[in-house]
């Protein structure tokens, strides 16, 4: 029988998925903000609001699965170490939260001018240079979130426990997978406040090209990964590299093969680009709302990415290897071990 | 840690219980495994945490909360601790156990009367010997040629024979 990591729960996997929504959706905006920001008003001011809950809304998923949450937030003195993922990340995301929050509040049309108006009360304040401020926080913002992205992938793959986490490209394609999902969150807003329609036919096909992209690259990283762990690629040794196997083979053909194929793969990455593809064929009107079904299917496929990659996690048994080799029957040896 | 001779009475992880200062609601911080292999040989594994030269719990512990200390133990500053159970995920062997949400695991039974490298009380309890002690060159020397390091990305501090 196959033993999954079971330390970390469903909280912390939606706090990876959430995480690397906010910080996709909020790098996506910035992009459309960059296009247009008048036209897009709407959709930007309503993305960078969404990424800015999704941050929170992981955060209190976070501090749901950690054992002692009041000490956890007092940050200076429980996020010392710097040389840990968890510490760098927790500091970064409260970063993004903070540029996230004000980004949506700038980009909103009533709360920048409510800020407006509580920033005049201090005393000798000049005017509030908004629209400067907001492509500050765009820039810094995307920064952050990218790093955000980065750093939820890097959390797992810091964690020497788990071999199948341990590649540097497990930050990579959950900073792909972010954007993808983020790229097609912000879309689905574009055209649900409307804006979309507005958009001339050359950039909707760019939009679409752009989705498709995205969902590609995504494929590719993710299928060099699976065959890679499949392989025993990187693995430090051929115990950590027998570990990867079980995990991907989970994966990709055993245990967790339907919601795999089905979700992560179908809905997450298949469905977006044929989605895309059919929109650009049909009449306008389908075609948008296409964008908005093929959206909520890759946010669906993103988020099952994470839970699944975070729930196959197997751990290598360095000990049953070692007694395999000094009872010297390793050439045979498949450990199974029952714990008292 | 001689698996030749274990016979799994699970004194070591009573003495544990008994004696090791564990907090209350958590498991003995040894455990035995028995290992089943294919052609009917098996082993028993009495484990703990194995005190590694390079303890990946404390180099990802966000919150500083574990060291190693002289004589070579890893040990946790439950003052510290946050429960992220971040060390958990890191060790290769999942010793990190976690009561009233904050970690709990072996510290060689320094925090239960036993000076500085002499035996913990799983060692002291084992009726067979099958557990020792010590420097690692001097129980290699002692567990003699069959006996193997664990060989883990952390370097483990247990031999096995």
């Amino acid at each position: 029988m196959i033993e999954f990591q079971s330390t970390w729960g469903w909280p912390a996997a939606l706090y990876l998925f959430l995480g690397g929504l906010g910080a996709g959706m909020f790098a996506a905006a910035s992009g459309l903000l960059v296009l247009g920001r008048k036209r897009h008003r709407a959709a930007v001011a309503a993305a960078y609001g969404l990424a800015t809950l999704c941050l929170a809304v992981g955060l209190l998923a976070l501090l749901w699965e950690v054992g002692s949450p009041l000490r956890a937030l007092v940050l200076p003195r429980s996020f010392t170490n710097m040389g840990s993922w968890m510490a760098r990340g927790a500091w970064v995301v409260i970063m993004a939260l903070a540029v996230c929050a004000l980004a949506a509040a700038l980009a909103s049309k009533r709360a920048s001018k409510a800020l407006a108006r509580a920033w005049r009360w201090l005393p000798g304040a000049p005017k509030l240079p908004r629209k400067q401020l907001l492509r500050v926080c765009a820039v810094a913002g995307s920064v952050l979130a990218m790093f955000v992205a980065f750093y939820t992938g890097a959390l797992l793959a810091s964690a020497p426990g788990v071999p199948f986490w341990n590649s540097w490209l497990l930050p990579v394609l959950f900073t792909v997978s972010a954007l993808g999902a983020g790229a097609n969150a912000v879309a689905a807003l574009t055209v649900i406040t409307g804006s979309a329609r507005k958009v001339s036919r050359v950039r909707r096909r760019l939009f679409a090209y752009c989705s498709m992209g995205v969902a590609v690259a995504e494929g590719a990283v993710l299928t060099v990964y699976l065959v890679g762990m499949l392989q025993g690629w990187g693995a430090l040794d051929p115990v950590a590299a027998k570990a990867t196997a079980v995990s991907a083979h989970a994966l990709v053909a055993g245990s967790l093969a339907v919601p795999f194929w089905a979700l992560a793969v179908g809905l997450g990455l298949v469905g977006p680009v044929v989605t895309s593809a059919v929109s650009l064929f049909v009449r306008k009107r389908a075609g948008l709302a296409l964008v908005v079904v093929g959206a909520a299917g890759a946010l669906a496929g993103e988020c099952a990415l994470r839970f699944l990659f975070l729930y196959a996690g197997a751990s290598a048994d360095y000990v049953g290897s070692t007694l395999a080799e000094v009872v010297s029957i390793a050439s045979i040896a498949t450990p199974f071990a029952t714990m008292f | 840690m001689d698996s030749r001779v274990c016979v799994g009475c699970l004194a070591c992880a009573n003495a544990c219980q008994e004696h090791s200062g564990a907090p209350e609601g958590c498991n003995p911080r040894r455990t035995v495994v028995s290992y089943a292999f294919e052609g009917g040989a098996s082993r028993f594994v009495s484990l703990a945490c194995m005190h590694c030269a390079e303890p990946a719990c404390l180099s990802v512990c966000p919150a500083s909360a574990l060291s190693k200390v002289e004589g070579g133990a890893v040990v946790v500053d439950r003052e510290r601790c946050i429960g992220c159970r971040y060390c958990r995920q890191a060790c290769p062997f999942d010793i990190p156990q976690y009561a009233d949400g904050l970690m709990d695991k072996c510290d060689l039974c320094t925090g239960a009367g036993v000076p500085t490298g002499a035996d913990p009380w799983c060692v002291q309890a084992c009726p067979s010997e099958a557990l020792g002690f010590g420097p690692l060159d001097e129980l290699r020397e002692r567990a003699g040629d069959a006996a193997r390091q664990v060989e883990a990305p952390t370097v483990p501090s247990l031999i096995v024979s």
